[in-house]
Parts: structure tokens; sequence; C-alpha cells
């Protein structure tokens, strides 16, 4: 069966303008419905920057985007219901309380009244924070403000979800029902993109995986496609590291 | 002492990579240096400041001709001959003047009735001390003690000449008179006819017109009824609905510390920017299905919002808290209602227009703390919030043109001393809302660069 793409990237270029730096140099690629797409790639590769573009954040220098039939970023806003970012910072309120940016997420997605508290109260037995609610977030845990992170971005179960290493820095049983709750929402049909430096994590969750170096993409397929077209790699890490070199990145 | 100098090389390194962070320390202090000194070189008013003050003769004889010639050759300030007291107020409404000494019709007249005991007419003569309200009392009051001075000084002199011309007069009738009695007198009468008989007689009439028999009564007959001041001396503010109308120095303050408050809100706005920057969440917002005008138009009414309190609070501290500590200045309410609330709104938008310009050009929290403080103080200075503009050296009236804080100023001055309407305060109004959409636009347009 043929899913359908919800990511068409086509020739995507961006250089900053400021630096003359060239983060992109004309990546394509396509993600169909479905998929858990991990995008994986050295420090400074370009997947900040590709996924910011993806979110509208940044405009690209040359190069089409499309996801979910919208131009990118023109049309950003017509899908912007249907998307859901994680990022790698912990983008919330410290002086709200965990309740507080729950349902002030939940209400700038859309929710109200009832639905908003019954999203709300789901999302916060799931994990595991109904002793936090009312912390400030200031005052709570790495681990707590990861899960309200999390929490934050699929609060409205977007078809797409995108993920920057929300894992970083939490202890494994977070790591692991965070892993769980993720495979779950794929199997439910969630298109998800993904981006490590855990090769671990990739290999586990991602059914297909990107590697991104120097902006371009230069590996492309399910990580036992990758694993085994590597010759004397026996697991992701020892792809990567044969595709990416050894040399340390800025 | 190596570890010392490691970590001071460090400190050094960071605090000289540190641009505007360098700027704010030296570049700062520097302008509040100037300002300040050109500012308290001018708490006097004088001549070098830009105060202009008017004056009309309407009296045309002697003692406002002496007025004028004494108040302009004193050097004190700045005077502008006008033709009429009619022209003096129109002066004053249209900030040409902003006093003025109008000298009222018949006031030789009536200083001279003084000098006549026997004067039924007992008013004194009056000069008129015209004056802009939106002028803080104490500078006011400064100038108004030096012209009533002035004008007493003269009104003493005026009389002196007339009194010294009388009383000379006076004598030269006296004695003219007893010559012409001495004259007629023929003491000589019976005594025999002798040599020098003529001569003796003529210097006996000499000497004895020599000699003062009483003469006249010397002393300044003032007339009976006179016991104050020579010159009345009467303030009036011009824009005054009823005579009564005498701003205190609350009618200033509320205004002027007021705003003062409302750009601190620089410092929780551009904090709040600069958190919302630096934690991800203003682009994680840029995600969701939020516009940005929501996100923004969020801010700016909360903002407005909370100056609005501020100047309520205010309003009610000087209504009710000041005279609990024996502060008997009134504070006058009776004003335009729409003109105070297109006052407050606009200043309003631009105090925060202000803090989301320093949000959205402020890298840290600490730049954007000092830079607003600081910011607020230098066009406080220029706004006339401490100093009225019109005292302050030419250099920096010009400059306070451009002080969001002057329009702001001038336009709850104009609501609550001049009582003007929403047509008085339009140009103010239209400048405070120009700022604040410029202020935004110019955010917007960095946002977009990041």
């Amino acid at each position: 069966m043929v899913m359908k793409p919800v990511i068409t990237v086509r020739d995507l270029v961006k250089r900053y303008n400021n630096s003359g730096e060239t983060a992109l140099r004309g990546i394509s690629l396509t993600v169909h419905e479905g998929e858990f797409l991990g995008l994986l790639g050295p420090n400074s590769a370009g997947k900040t920057t590709f996924t910011s573009i993806l979110c509208g954040l940044i405009t690209p220098t040359t190069g089409t985007v499309t996801i979910f039939d919208a131009g990118i970023p023109g049309s950003i806003n017509r899908i912007k219901n249907r998307m859901g970012l994680v990022p790698q910072e912990i983008a919330l309120y410290t002086g709200l309380t965990v309740k507080e940016n729950i349902l002030l997420y939940g209400r700038l997605l859309g929710y109200h009244g009832e639905a908003l508290k019954k999203r709300a109260d789901e999302l916060t037995d799931i994990f595991r924070l109904e002793e936090h609610l009312s912390k400030l977030l200031l005052h709570c845990s790495g681990g707590i403000k990861r899960r309200v992170n999390l929490i934050t971005g699929i609060f409205h179960s977007p078809e797409l979800l995108i993920l920057d290493e929300p894992t970083l820095g939490v202890d494994i049983q977070l790591r692991e029902m965070i892993f769980g709750y993720l495979s779950e929402l794929n199997r439910k049909g969630t298109t998800i993109i993904y981006t490590t430096h855990y090769m671990k994590e990739a290999e586990l969750l991602c059914s297909r995986v990107n590697i991104i170096d120097n902006g371009m993409l230069i590996a492309d397929g399910t990580p036992s496609e990758l694993i085994s077209e590597s010759e004397g790699c026996a697991d992701l890490g020892q792809v990567f590291l044969k595709l990416t070199g050894r040399d340390l990145r800025d | 002492m190596r570890k010392f100098l490691a970590i001071f090389t460090k400190d050094a390194l960071l605090m000289l990579r540190d641009w505007p962070g360098l700027a704010i320390l030296f570049i700062m202090p520097a302008v509040l240096l100037i300002i300040i000194t050109f500012t308290q070189e001018s708490t006097i008013p004088s001549k070098k400041s830009g105060m202009r003050i008017g004056i009309a003769d309407d009296d045309s004889s002697g003692f406002g001709q002496a007025l004028i010639t004494d108040l302009v050759s004193g050097n004190w300030f700045n005077f502008v001959i006008l033709g009429s007291g009619a022209e003096a107020q129109e002066a004053v409404r249209e900030g040409e003047c902003q006093m003025a000494v109008i000298i009222s019709d018949n006031a030789t007249e009536r200083l001279f009735s003084i000098l006549d005991r026997d004067s039924a007419d007992s008013s004194a003569a009056e000069v008129v001390f015209l004056y802009d309200p939106g002028m803080q009392r104490i500078f006011r009051d400064a100038v108004q003690m030096s012209v009533t001075t002035l004008i007493q000084l003269t009104a003493i002199k005026i009389l002196m000449l007339e009194y010294t011309g009388e009383v000379n007069r006076s004598i030269r009738e006296h004695s003219d008179e007893l010559n012409s009695r001495l004259a007629g007198t023929d003491f000589m009468k019976g005594i025999p006819a002798f040599p020098y008989r003529d001569n003796i007689a003529r210097k006996i009439r000499e000497e004895m017109a020599k000699i003062n028999t009483g003469g006249p009564e010397i002393m300044l007959p003032l007339s009976p009824s006179f016991s104050e001041e020579l010159v009345k001396v009467r303030e009036e503010a011009a824009f005054a609905k009823s005579s009564e109308f005498m701003p205190g120095v609350l009618q200033n303050n509320i205004p002027a510390f007021t705003l003062f408050a409302m750009f601190f809100v620089v410092i929780p706005l551009a904090g709040s920017i600069i958190n919302e920057k630096t934690h991800g969440t203003f682009d994680r917002m840029r995600t969701l299905p939020v516009t940005f005008l929501q996100v923004s138009a969020a801010k700016v009414m909360l903002f407005v919002a909370i100056c609005t309190l501020q100047f309520i609070f205010l309003l009610f501290i000087g209504k009710y808290v000041m005279p609990l500590f024996g502060e008997e200045s009134t504070f006058d309410m009776h004003v335009n209602m729409p003109a105070l609330a297109a006052a407050v709104l606009s200043s309003s938008l631009a105090a925060t227009g202000f803090g989301i310009l320093t949000g959205a050009f402020a890298s840290t929290h600490g730049q954007a703390a000092t830079f607003g403080s600081v910011m607020v103080v230098i066009l406080a200075l220029l706004g006339g919030i401490f100093v009225p503009v019109h005292v302050l050296p030419e250099v920096l009236r010009n400059i306070s043109y451009i002080s969001p804080l002057r329009w702001g100023t001038d336009a709850f001055l104009g609501v609550f001393a001049r009582h003007s309407g929403i047509t008085g305060i339009l140009t103010e109004v239209t400048l405070l809302t120009g700022f604040f959409i410029l202020s935004v636009l110019l955010s917007i347009s960095k946002f977009r660069k990041r």
C-alpha cells in the first residue's frame, strides 16, 4: 500500500545572511504518512535548520517545502493545527505552574471548556504529573519540565510531530516512558520526525533514518538497510561514524 | 596570583566583549551627566533659559512706562513687549510666553491716589501676573517673586519722585507766601528816620525770611485707607474656566510622575520579551495556530492596563492620601474626560511601545534594565518631568521635542492644567500613538530578522 506523502522537500538550500554560512545544500526528501523518521547528523550538520524550516521559523534561501499540500512558509498558518513541535529547549513559562503551562498551550491549540480539561487530565495521567500540577515550573526537576515540554507539543494529537532531541538529559525511566508513548502515537498514525544523537534510540524507534552532514543528505533507509549496506558495521552508530567520519565538528 | 590573574582576565574579556553593556556603563552616565548638569543650571529661571515673559501696558502712563523700563533693563528674564492685556492672554495661551505681566488700566492714577489724603478711592493699582498653569509652581513662584519685588520698587520710585516734587512745590509756595507777607509789613513804622534805616529794614526782612517759622507739614500724605502693598499683584491662570482655579503642586506632579512611572514598564515588559526570546517560548508561539498580532496585542493590552492602573493609583494618592499628610493643594478633577482618556491611552501605548522596542533589541535582562531605566530618567529630564522644558537651555529644549515624555507631559498638562479638550492635545496624542506604532514596527522587523 502506497502511503501519502506528508512532507515533500526539494533542493532545499539555506544560507544565513549574517554569517554567510550555508547550513543546507540542496536537500530533497519525502516523508510519508505514518513514518517514524529519524533525522541524524553530527553537530552543526543542519538538523535544527531543517526542522526550523519545516515549522516555518526560518525561511529557506531556495528550494521548496510542502507539508500536507501547503507550501512552507507561505501557507504554514493553514496547517499549524495539524503539526506539533517538541523543541530541544524547555520552551515553557517558568513563572507558571505545571497545570497553567499545560492549559495555556491547550487553549492556544484551540481547546476550551470540558475538552480542554479532559485532554489535560488525560495527559497528566499518562505522564504522571498529578502531584506536580500546582508547582511552579521554576521549582520543578528537569524530568518534570521535559514531560511538560512533550505534553505541550502533543496536546492536540497532531498528525505530524517534530521532536528535537526530546530525551536530552533525562533518566532511563523517563526515556522508556517517552519511547513507549511515541511508539504508541506512531502506531495510531502520527507521522514523526525525530532528531537525536542517540543512535540506539533511532535504531529502536525509527522506521526510517536520514543522515545529514554538512547540509547534505548522505544516507536514507531503514536502520536495518543502512546497517546491512555498510560493510563491517554492526549497528547504526558504526554506520554513522563510517559515513560522517571521526573528525570533531563545530 | 596566577589564579587570580586568570579569573581577572576571564572577567575582563567577558566584559570587553559585551559592547552593549560597555555602552551602558560609559555612554549613558556621560549623557546623564551632561543633561543633569544643564538641568541643574536651569533650576532658577533666568535670561539664559527659554522662558519668555510678556509685558502688556494697559496703563500707558508714568507707572506703566517706568515698570517696563525697569523690567527690561533688569535683564533677569526674556521679556517680550506686547500690545495689550488681551494680546498677553493670547500669547500665554498659544505658548509664545509662559507668563505675562499686565499693567492694568489707570494703574498710575490709582498709585498716585495714595498721596491724596482726601481721596475716597481706596483701590490700589493692579498688575496681573498671568501664567500658564502647566508651569510648575516652584518656578512660577520664583519668577513671580522677582517680578513682584521689582513692581513694588518701581512703585516706590515713582511715588517718591511724585512726592518729592510735591514737597518741593509746597515749600516754594510757602516761602513765596512768607516773603510776600514780610514784604508787605512796615515794622519800621514809628521809628524816626535815621541813616541806613531802609537798608537795615531790608536786611531784617531778608534774615527773617530765612528763619523757618513752621513751614509746610513734611510727611507722606498717604490716604487714610492705605494699609497694604502699593501695587496689588493678582495671580491669574490662563486657560482657567473660572478665576477661582489656582492649580497647585499636585496638578503638575500627578500627571508628571504618572508618566514617569508608566515608562518604567520598560523593565518588566522588556524582561518578559527577553525571557520569551531566551527560553524559546517566542519561537514556540510562532509554531502554534496563533497570530503575531494576537501574541503582541495581548502583551500590549496587559501593559496598557497596568499603565492605566498606575495612573488611577497615583490619582488616588494625590486626591485622598496627600491631604492626610497636610498637603492642602487641591487636585482638580473637573477636566475633559475624553481628552483625559486619550492622554492616558496614548501615553500608555507609547510607554508599552518603548518597552517592546527595548525588549526586541536588548539581549539580556541587565542590558534592558539598565538601558531602560537610565533612558527613562534622561527622557524625563528632557520631557519636563522634573524641570519645566521652558527653563532648559536652548540645545536641550530642542532635543526635548523628540522625547515621548515631553509629549505625554504636554498632553497631561493640557488636560489637567489648561483644561484642554481632545483637539487641544491632538498633536501630542498623535505623536505618542505614532511612537507606539513605530516602536512595534521596528520590533517586528527585528523579530523577523531572527
